[in-house]
């Protein structure tokens, strides 16, 4: 367990270094959510139980998720900037690289596995489940504003603009405890679903304020900066002294995890009605909960929250002295103020985060028992900012053997994730691979999401339960049928 | 049951080909990608950028370089002055009164008396007395306080036998005592000489006790003892010699008559008043200029203790204008003031000034001179004064003129140009597209001021000109009934520079620079106006450049 905890870190690690930052946004699972055959699809939403009377995921090999976002670089994107400049040959235009970007744009990566899970039925409308799972997500923003800066300049069309330069470094470690249960109410039609977790959160980097501003004044040029920023760090592991040292870290013990003393909660809640024959609805939001962060607590604040400071030019008198030094003490002198008013102090102070609440809002539409097309609206949030998806998706059991799910996804700046679920099952044996962005392999050029999930699972009693769930069913219509004449 | 076979083997038939097929675009879909940023050969970047360039408030304190002899002046009411000052220093003390170096030097023989009493008794006394004639020529000198002053003496005596030598000075004194020193040289073969330096630095010499005249005489007495080494003989050839030299000779002060004596420059000194002259400029061809109240001070100083005859030779301007203007109303002569005895080392000071209630000079301003000429005589010790002197080294007679010019009154119609030659290049700055120069200014002087540029060729025609169109640099504010201005006033100027301009001006051989000033003009009769130390002008450069860089990679 601890090697594979330690061979997660480091992954983790050399991706944060490589800037290919791991990854929160898309926690995709949006194929997932629709793969009844897979029991991992309690995490999108703990009303939607497996078609498993029983299931037992493996330790540490039951899910291993790895995912990698970005909403703004795709080949294309590049190729965009690239104009024909005669028959064989292009001018690269700097001046549209800007548009390759947002306002706020990302590179994340998210990496996670279930270290223990299994669930059982409880007579036939009640279903409860032990999950624990190690998550990491490692989130960098950066501001699409700076490349129109950069591009275009401050002048022009873009005098009197507020350019927002707000990098924003996020990262997340911790391991969740958690306990569901779900039960069927009127006449199985609908299900709820609840997750408790207990979190025991490992290392954090968070990004509370990044303000970060700089504006021209159409009538002066005067050059205004404006900046309030703060960022907590934590870590269970050892005391820390910068960001860096986060990052550092690069082995995790058992020890580690039960000692810490950053702990939180977080509820996951979830429905799912059957409103016909062909209809179903569900919805479920995840991750409402905080983690307290008591120890070896690292914040860097701003020492001036909020200070802005207007370069207005230099003054005469200062620069043109007598003995000519005054263009270097001006410079000294601007750099003093810009270092007295923009200053970033050290703390250490605890704080609290939540963990990227989500929530899913689905509909399929039941062509049989074994066939149906999803409709799945997913959101989840960050620093205020809510980051939508829509997923279409066709969901099939083939056959015993064999079910496969296959999705498209649309997120802003992303219009080509298909995605692509396969199970095979035998016996109670069962291998799955999910990925909500499979079309990377076929449009490669267009590809700004990666993201895979895969495992081994104990899936018992799959067949009976299915077979005899219709039977129940056919039973129930029968009956109704009688009953109406 | 075949057939359903058949079919689920077809499903993963057309799988697998979709698979290959979507792979196969997959990786024609990254050549041409790679192929398409290969084949990149240019980069263009049309960037804009605007940053502001200066920010300040400017005084006339800050705008006139003041130096020691131009200066600004606040007085109650806060009202500037500029203040041209000038000193016109005499010969110092020091210059013409000095002491060489004062050298005595003599021979002493032993008569036949003298040499048998050596035989005889074994010693005999030799008592010898001379005048050093002690001061300057031309000058008579009744007494001196050395500050720096040295006695080099150096005896050699060819007597065989032990000489001891007392010189007194009596003439020499300090703390009650005359100077007095013993030279002791006892026989030594091959070496009988003696040289030694004593300091006299803070005695008082006098020089009027000691000889026939009263004055530069220094009174020496030897007394020489002769003490026998027996064996040795004596003979008539025999002889001391003495050198006594007084070197340095500093003093603080010295009495006596010096003589009489012009101290003064013969060269007339000149004062330039640049405020009415930019540097490198024609100058002001036009316009009518007045001040309502300007002064002229002359302070005269002076620490010689000696009498003085002292008069102003010339005291005028010289404008471009109007040529040379004498000035009227100074005192002639000039009554300077002489320290007596008991103010020894005091500066004595009087002072005249010339205004427009007693003078000419308000209207000598307004023809905008260029330049104060001025020249002074100072004669000491005139025909007629029969009074002793004292001097030190730096006693001098100053005169210090201070033109007090008041920023209360009219200026109109000034026209100043410039020549300036220039050599426009514009190969560092060919990617640029066009620039706009925003040029915002707040006024609080009650003057408007214009500026033009204008690029001229080799054959003087006109290619452009900065400001287009024409307007003025700044505009005065209103001035109310209490002379202050009312609000100032503010203007934004943009000076575009693009790619057609530059090439319309590439090739300027010169640029005249050509700018007009007026005080406030409400359109009536033009009032006086004040320039008070509050005002100023607040100016804001900054500038918007658009370039355009085209820059071939392969």
């Amino acid at each position: 367990m601890q090697k594979m905890i330690k061979t997660l870190r480091r992954h983790a690690c050399l991706m944060s270094l490589c800037l290919l930052a791991p990854v929160v946004y898309g926690q995709s699972n949006l194929t997932l959510y629709n793969m009844k055959t897979i029991p991992q699809r309690i995490h999108t939403n703990p009303a939607r139980m497996s078609d498993a009377k029983n299931f037992l995921g493996l330790p540490a090999i039951s899910s291993q998720y790895f995912g990698f976002g970005n909403n703004a670089l795709s080949i294309n994107s590049v190729l965009g900037v690239m104009e024909p400049n005669g028959s064989d040959s292009f001018t690269m235009n700097v001046n549209k690289i800007g548009d390759i970007f947002s306002k706020s744009n990302f590179i994340s990566v998210e990496q996670s596995f279930d270290i223990l899970s299994f669930g059982f039925r409880i007579k036939k409308k009640s279903y409860f489940y032990v999950t624990s799972t190690l998550s990491q997500n490692l989130r960098i923003t950066y501001p699409g504003d700076l490349f129109d800066l950069i591009t275009d300049g401050n002048g022009g069309k873009n005098i009197n603009r507020t350019f927002d330069l707000a990098f924003g470094l996020d990262f997340l470690q911790y391991v969740d405890f958690g306990v569901g249960f779900s039960r069927k109410f009127m006449d199985e039609k609908l299900i709820i679903g609840a997750r408790y977790r207990y979190l025991k959160g490992l290392n954090i980097i968070n990004t509370e304020r990044n303000l970060l501003t700089f504006k021209t004044n159409p009538d002066t040029y005067d050059l205004t900066v404006t900046s309030d920023i703060k960022i907590n760090a934590s870590s269970s592991l050892a005391p820390i002294d910068s960001l860096e040292a986060i990052l550092n870290q690069t082995e995790i013990s058992i020890n580690d995890v039960l000692n810490s003393n950053n702990t939180g909660y977080a509820l996951d809640f979830g429905i799912d009605y059957k409103m016909s024959k062909r209809i179903n609805l569900s919805a479920s939001v995840k991750n409402l909960g905080k983690i307290n962060w008591n120890t070896n607590t690292f914040n860097i604040v701003s020492e001036n929250p909020g200070a802005s400071y207007t370069y207005r030019g230099i003054e005469i008198k200062d620069v043109f002295n007598e003995d000519g030094s005054g263009f270097e003490e001006s410079g000294q002198k601007l750099a003093d103020t810009l270092k007295e008013r923009f200053n970033l102090i050290e703390t250490r102070t605890t704080f609290a985060t939540g963990i990227f609440a989500e929530f899913y809002i689905g509909g399929n539409f039941n062509f049989s028992r074994d066939h149906n097309a999803g409709l799945l609206v997913y959101g989840n949030f960050y620093q205020s900012q809510l980051n939508p998806a829509l997923t279409l998706s066709l969901n099939s059991k083939l056959t015993n053997l064999l079910a496969f799910s296959a999705s498209y996804t649309l997120m802003p700046g992303s219009y080509a994730n298909a995605g692509l679920g396969v199970t095979l099952n035998g016996g109670p044996f069962q291998i799955y691979v999910v990925s909500d962005n499979v079309g990377g392999l076929l449009k490669p050029n267009d590809v700004k999401n990666l993201n895979i999930r895969a495992g081994f699972n104990l899936a018992m009693q799959r067949k009976d339960l299915e077979a005899k769930a219709e039977r129940e069913a056919e039973k129930a219509k029968r009956k109704a049928e009688k009953k109406a004449s | 049951m075949i057939k359903k076979n058949m079919n689920r083997n077809l499903k993963y038939v057309f799988l697998i080909t979709a698979l290959f097929f979507g792979l196969s675009g997959c990786i024609r879909d990254l050549e041409e990608s790679l192929d398409k940023i290969n084949r990149v050969s240019n980069v263009k970047w049309s960037p804009e950028f605007a940053v502001p360039l200066v920010s300040s408030k400017l005084t006339l304190g800050d705008i006139l370089k003041q130096t020691p002899n131009a200066f600004i002046r606040i007085d109650s009411d806060n009202l500037i002055h500029i203040v041209y000052r000038d000193e016109v220093v005499s010969l110092l003390a020091k210059d013409f009164a000095k002491f060489n170096a004062q050298k005595f030097s003599g021979n002493i023989n032993l008569s036949p008396m003298q040499m048998s009493e050596l035989t005889t008794n074994g010693s005999t006394r030799i008592n010898f007395s001379t005048i050093f004639n002690f001061g300057i020529q031309d000058m008579e000198i009744d007494s001196v306080i050395m500050k720096a002053c040295a006695l080099a003496t150096k005896i050699t005596s060819t007597l065989q036998h032990d000489v001891e030598i007392k010189l007194s000075l009596p003439g020499i004194r300090k703390d009650g005592t005359s100077f007095s020193a013993t030279f002791n040289i006892p026989y030594n073969p091959g070496n009988n000489t003696l040289s030694r330096n004593i300091s006299l630095s803070g005695w008082h010499f006098d020089l009027t006790q000691s000889g026939d005249k009263q004055f530069s005489q220094l009174l020496a007495n030897f007394e020489i003892t002769v003490t026998e080494v027996s064996g040795n003989g004596v003979s008539a050839s025999d002889e001391i010699a003495f050198n006594a030299d007084f070197l340095y000779n500093e003093y603080e002060v010295m009495f006596g008559y010096v003589g009489e004596k012009q101290i003064a420059s013969s060269i007339p000194d000149t004062m330039v008043f640049n405020i009415f002259t930019a540097s490198n400029t024609s100058g002001a061809t036009t316009g009518t200029f007045s001040i309502s109240d300007p002064r002229i001070k002359v302070i005269m100083t002076n620490s010689y203790g000696v009498p003085i005859s002292a008069e102003i030779v010339e005291f005028s301007t010289l404008s471009t204008r109007n040529g040379k203007t004498q000035l009227t109303g100074y005192p002639d002569p000039l009554v300077v003031p002489v320290p007596s005895r008991s103010q020894i080392g005091q500066t004595l000071r009087d002072s005249f000034t010339l205004n427009k209630g007693n003078s000419n000079i308000s209207s000598i301003l307004s023809n905008i001179p260029d330049k104060l000429i001025y020249q002074t005589g100072i004669l000491i010790n005139p025909p007629g004064t029969t009074e002793r002197n004292f001097i030190l080294p730096t006693s001098n007679v100053t005169f210090t003129v201070d033109v007090d010019i008041p920023l209360h009154g009219t200026a109109d119609g000034f026209v100043l140009e410039q020549t300036q030659p220039i050599d426009l290049d514009f190969e560092d700055i060919e990617e640029l597209e066009s620039a706009t120069i925003r040029l915002y200014t707040e006024n609080e002087f009650p003057m408007d001021v214009g500026l033009q540029i204008y690029f001229v060729d080799n054959s003087n025609l006109v290619l452009d000109s900065l400001i287009q169109p024409y307007q003025l640099f700044l505009q005065s504010p209103v001035v109310g009934a209490s002379g202050r201005i009312e609000q100032k006033t503010s203007k934004t100027m943009d000076f575009v520079i693009n790619r057609a301009r530059l090439d319309k001006i590439q090739n300027t051989d010169h640029v005249l620079i050509k700018g007009t000033l007026n005080t406030f003009k409400p359109g009536g009769p033009q009032p006086d106006v004040k320039f008070f130390s509050d005002y100023g002008i607040y100016v804001k450069l900054g500038v918007q450049a658009k370039a355009t860089i085209n820059q071939k990679v392969r």
